[in-house]
């Protein structure tokens, strides 16, 4: 008699549920021929006999659940006495790689989705994982090809699994070995950091392990479960979702890896204000009549950024390269109520003040009903924020990243300036433009700043320069 | 109970890669609405069958386990064929074929994308797609559904809440819990995501080889 348990079915599988015999009691199997089928969470698994003869007894009925190691067969092989299997899987069938040239660990080093250590296994001589992009800089790419030497062959020793050229040179020296810390990465090492911030954090012990890996990440940081606020007080809790969801992370994406700086100047807006303001009454009705302030900003910004296009760029920090956009999509905040969204107004360079001010009362009610495509909110090359209407004297704005720089409006108040030696009351508008210091510098800022307020100062201005 | 037919769209990649040993690969895009329950699901705690009969919708079995899906026209099913040795190690297959799927997405330029749960694809924290496994000795055949462009609202017509749910579900609704490619920003068009995918899944499988794989 043989009795066959569930076999190990793989990590953490305990249990199945038994979804179909193959055999019934009494008749014959041959051996290998389909058993049971078993399902555990989302596989359905169809087992084998590992042994021919009569089925002398089935162990469960289909529904019922068994656990890894319970008998669920007896088979009347022939032999007297009852012999038990293993709950083990039987081993593989030859493998088409001599076992001598296998890394036992390479399924599931890949399975476990770290292509870093792959890589460290491929350069040990073990077989290859799934080909993905190895991380890079192009010069490395470049050196690599120079030196004929394949560069996902190479163990990588930089940041996040990143191949250097020192590893490129030591690889095409022969040198295949890396230095110990990258080559021979643990199996349960943590994750590179960009794994970190997608952690699930549900409870204690899922908290406890972000946590380590987050504080191993970053130097000082310590992370602490929040308290239970209802000892405190009455609360209500809501799920962090929709657009709240996508601004947290456009935010945090943004504000770890941005460099921050800001700059901050007044613009002397009593000309505009009292053109703006005249214009407006004079085209109400018309196409692009409510003439907001935003769209003369918006049209000054389009001018600026053509003067400092380092404004009007992205950095890929992975390739190393500043890319300066030759086009001009200015991106405008926008309370839809639902929270924020940034509707984009395209090719700003060839619109006309009317024409964006048009685009912006259409696109801001479309966001505030929730019907406007993806389409235009997508593309923004620089954003501005207007909070001047809720109130503030200004406002430091987080980059929406992958742009660049961001500028800030506050409210438009009467202030006493002087002016020729005399105090007057003037129209100022606070501005404060936010910007990557990776790209660019204070005094590029203070340049841009300086030129728009220019510009907002004097309607000629713009209608001559932009 | 209604009509539940055989799920036979995969079957000839799969007995294809079981004839050659090869590693095989599909993607398509699902002609029309259907319903299709895991190996072992059951309609009774899994389907809104009536109003799967009223709109005159299809019910099918696949051989994979998990639990019921809506396909239609606004997703792809990617499909891997594997001849990977013995039988067990169902969860460190599901890990490989997850990884191959997420670097195929990535290399189409859909960084992020994780495993959760026991096989779900992930974006953020909403499921951008889900996957079945079916495991026999020297094969696995995994099939995950992509969510591009999905009527979402058909699940929750069609399917009732889950009987299980992975632990970052939160009791979510299904509008609530899942997410597509278009939702996230991405084009709307499961035509113009196939080949790519596929291609780069050929590529990956080209030279892969699956001793060993082990939990």
């Amino acid at each position: 008699m043989f009795e066959f348990k569930l076999p190990d079915l793989g990590e953490g599988i305990a249990e199945g549920e038994i979804l179909k015999w193959h055999v019934t009691e009494g008749g014959q199997v041959v051996e290998d021929a389909p058993l049971v089928d078993v399902e555990t969470d989302k596989a359905a698994v169809t087992i084998p006999s590992p042994r021919g003869g009569r089925i002398a007894s089935l162990r469960g009925k289909v529904g019922d659940t068994v656990n890894v190691g319970d008998v669920i067969v007896v088979v009347d092989d022939g032999a007297e006495a009852p012999e038990t299997a293993p709950a083990k899987a039987k081993p593989a069938a030859a493998p088409a790689v001599a076992p001598a040239q296998v890394s036992p660990q390479v399924g599931t080093q890949v399975g476990a989705q770290v292509g870093a250590q792959v890589g460290a296994q491929v350069g040990a001589g073990a077989p290859t994982g799934p080909r993905r992009p190895v991380p890079a800089a192009p010069a490395t790419r470049r050196l690599a090809r120079e030196l004929k030497v394949d560069i996902n062959q190479v163990p990588a020793t930089g940041p996040a699994g990143r191949v250097t050229p020192e590893d490129v040179h030591r690889f095409a020296a022969g040198g295949s070995a890396a230095p110990a810390p990258a080559a021979t990465p643990a199996r349960h090492a943590p994750p590179p950091p960009e794994h970190v911030a997608a952690r699930e954090v549900r409870d204690d012990t899922a908290f406890a392990e972000f946590a380590a890996h987050a504080s191993a990440t970053i130097p000082f940081l310590e992370l602490e479960p929040l308290p239970d606020f209802r000892h405190e007080g009455p609360v209500q809790v809501e799920a962090l979702r929709s657009i709240r969801r996508k601004v947290a992370r456009k935010m945090v994406t943004s504000m770890t890896l941005v460099p921050h700086v800001a700059h901050m100047d007044d613009a002397d807006v009593t000309q505009l204000e009292n053109f703006r303001l005249r214009e407006r009454d004079r085209r109400q009705g018309a196409a692009g009549g409510k003439l907001t302030l935003m769209a003369f900003v918006i049209k000054a910004v389009t001018s600026g950024l053509r003067a400092t296009p380092a404004f009007n760029a992205s950095l890929d920090p992975f390739r190393e390269e500043i890319i300066y956009k030759k086009y001009y999509n200015i991106g405008f905040a926008a309370d839809t109520g639902r929270g924020l969204v940034v509707p984009v107004i395209h090719g700003t360079e060839t619109r006309s003040i009317v024409d964006i001010s048009e685009q912006i009362a259409d696109k801001a009610a479309r966001a505030r009903a929730g019907t406007l495509p993806p389409d235009e909110m997508r593309g923004g090359t620089f954003t501005i924020t207007n909070v001047g209407p809720l109130g503030g004297t200004a406002l430091l704005a987080t980059i929406n990243y992958p742009e660049v720089a961001i500028l800030g409006m506050g409210r438009v108040q009467e202030k006493p300036v002087v002016r020729d030696g005399q105090i007057v009351i003037r129209k100022i508008l606070p501005l404060t433009l936010a910007f990557d210091h990776r790209v660019a510098d204070g005094a590029d800022a203070a340049r841009f700043v300086g030129e728009l307020a220019r510009q907002l100062s004097d309607p000629n201005l713009l209608l001559l320069e932009t | 109970m209604g009509l539940i037919l055989p799920y036979t769209r995969e079957d000839e990649l799969v007995e294809q890669a079981r004839a050659t040993g090869r590693a095989l690969c599909l993607v398509y895009r699902p002609q029309g609405t259907c319903v299709v329950l895991g190996r072992g699901g059951s309609e009774e705690r899994e389907l809104h069958r009536a109003a799967i009969d009223t709109d005159g919708v299809p019910v099918y079995r696949r051989p994979g386990g998990g639990g019921a899906v809506v396909l239609d026209e606004g997703n792809l099913v990617v499909v891997l064929a594997l001849p990977l040795p013995g039988l067990g190690a169902v969860t460190a297959a599901f890990r490989l074929a997850s990884d191959l799927v997420i670097g195929a997405l990535g290399a189409c330029g859909v960084p992020g994308v994780e495993q959760r749960g026991i096989s779900d694809l992930v974006l953020g924290d909403r499921k951008l797609g889900g996957s079945c496994l079916r495991r026999e000795r020297g094969l696995v055949h995994y099939a995950t559904t992509v969510l591009v462009a999905p009527h979402l609202e058909l699940m929750k017509r069609y399917l009732q809440y889950p009987p299980r749910e992975p632990a970052y579900r939160l009791r979510r609704p299904h509008d609530a819990f899942v997410t597509s490619l278009a939702a996230a920003g991405y084009d709307n068009d499961p035509a113009v995501w196939a080949d790519p995918l596929e291609a780069y899944l050929r590529v990956s499988l080209s030279d892969f080889q699956f001793d060993n794989l082990r939990d």
